[in-house]
């Protein structure tokens, strides 16, 4: 049905409670997006391998001197709390608390059923953010888009990488991050 | 700037009635009006004054009309199934609630929404709803076109048959045989 109605938002601490409180459970596939808790899509398998081999290539690149966080919260704003694929996070003690966006090197979404979801609504969000550098891996046409230089209307610089070529990160000076695309598609 | 939405093939986290008041005692909706449909907590409209005063109008004609027999509430949440408690602006009850829950579908006679900009959302969603859930009697008062439909008939597809009042007529319907509402469609609309 097409007739959409204004729903009630929720605040990431309201969204905490529900946790606490076993409304959500630590299994529900969900994140909170804009105020609206959102189901997240079952993971297949060319996803699952893509994220693995990105997290093994993160983790050797990242040794010291930052974190490698897999499919974790990051608490973007007081409505928004969603769980990337992959993060890049400055290396600290992160307590009990979600992570926010100035911890953020870099964030990485594996895209196949939610491309145009994560090109949209979830690239709008992190822009406003100010994550620094986001790429998206696009499992079904095999390219990946690296996104830079955050404003609150989006990002100002996007870069397109197709199959043969690599990608490089640059938001972290120490950090050497050189991908070569083939790699992340089976 | 355009708020963002929710794109397909998205979808919304889904709500039991039993978790929708756990977070409401929990002081979760305060300050906002809602109600869950199915599984989805949606806000209610804020209500302008001709909606107030067609609630107010035909609340005291409703009530007039069928005495002590039935009870006539504008502030009624009814609990349709485990996904959804909508809240009509007014239902006509055969018997309040005795604990804790909201009236169920059984008790209720007539629903009444009055629709200024959700026409669509009460007439596409919520009154297939209600025949689902086989409440005898809909009436929706638009107050745009200056209108007011009597649904009956609940089937599982919907109500079977809906008739359309305007200017100049009257509504004239029965509720359980014995009592008799009679409308002037004029006098609903300022």
């Amino acid at each position: 049905m097409a007739v959409e109605r204004v729903h009630y938002k929720f605040t990431a601490d309201e969204y905490h409670r529900m946790v606490d409180s076993g409304i959500l459970t630590e299994d529900s596939r969900v994140e909170l997006i804009e105020g609206e808790i959102v189901e997240m899509s079952p993971i297949g398998g060319r996803h699952a391998r893509c994220v693995n081999w990105l997290t093994k290539a993160l983790v050797n690149a990242a040794g010291d001197d930052a974190i490698v966080s897999v499919q974790n919260p990051v608490r973007l704003s007081d409505l928004s709390e969603p769980q990337p694929d992959l993060m890049l996070l400055r290396p600290r003690d992160y307590g009990d608390q979600s992570p926010g966006p100035e911890d953020l090197l870099l964030l990485i979404e594996v895209s196949d059923t939610t491309l145009a979801y994560d090109r949209t609504t979830k690239l709008h969000l992190y822009a406003r953010a100010g994550v620094r550098e986001v790429w998206i891996v696009d499992l079904i046409h095999a390219v990946v888009f690296r996104y830079l230089r955050p404003t609150s209307a989006g990002y100002r610089e996007s870069q397109q990488a197709d199959r043969g070529s690599t990608i490089a990160s640059t938001v972290s000076p120490v950090l050497r991050i050189e991908i070569p695309i083939s790699e992340l598609f089976a | 700037m355009t708020a963002p939405t929710i794109v397909p093939p998205m979808t919304r986290w889904k709500v039991t009635v039993g978790d929708y008041h756990r977070m409401a005692a929990a002081g979760y909706f305060a300050g906002s009006r809602v109600e869950l449909i199915e599984g989805e907590i949606v806000e209610l409209n804020a209500l302008g004054g001709q909606h107030i005063r067609c609630v107010a109008l035909l609340s005291r004609w409703l009530d007039r009309a069928v005495g002590d027999d039935l009870f006539v509430s504008a502030q009624s949440s009814i609990r349709l199934n485990d996904r959804s408690e909508p809240e009509p602006d007014i239902v006509v009850l055969s018997a309040l609630p005795e604990g804790a829950a909201p009236p169920s579908p059984e008790d209720v006679l007539l629903v009444v929404e009055v629709s200024d900009t959700s026409l669509a959302a009460d007439r596409d969603v919520k009154a297939p709803l209600y025949a689902q859930a086989r409440i005898p009697l809909m009436l929706l008062v638009d107050l745009q076109q200056a209108t007011v439909s009597l649904y009956a008939q609940p089937g599982a597809d919907g109500y079977r048959t809906r008739t359309t009042y305007g200017a100049g007529e009257r509504l004239v319907f029965n509720l359980e045989k014995s009592i008799t509402i009679d409308i002037n469609v004029d006098s609903l609309f300022a």
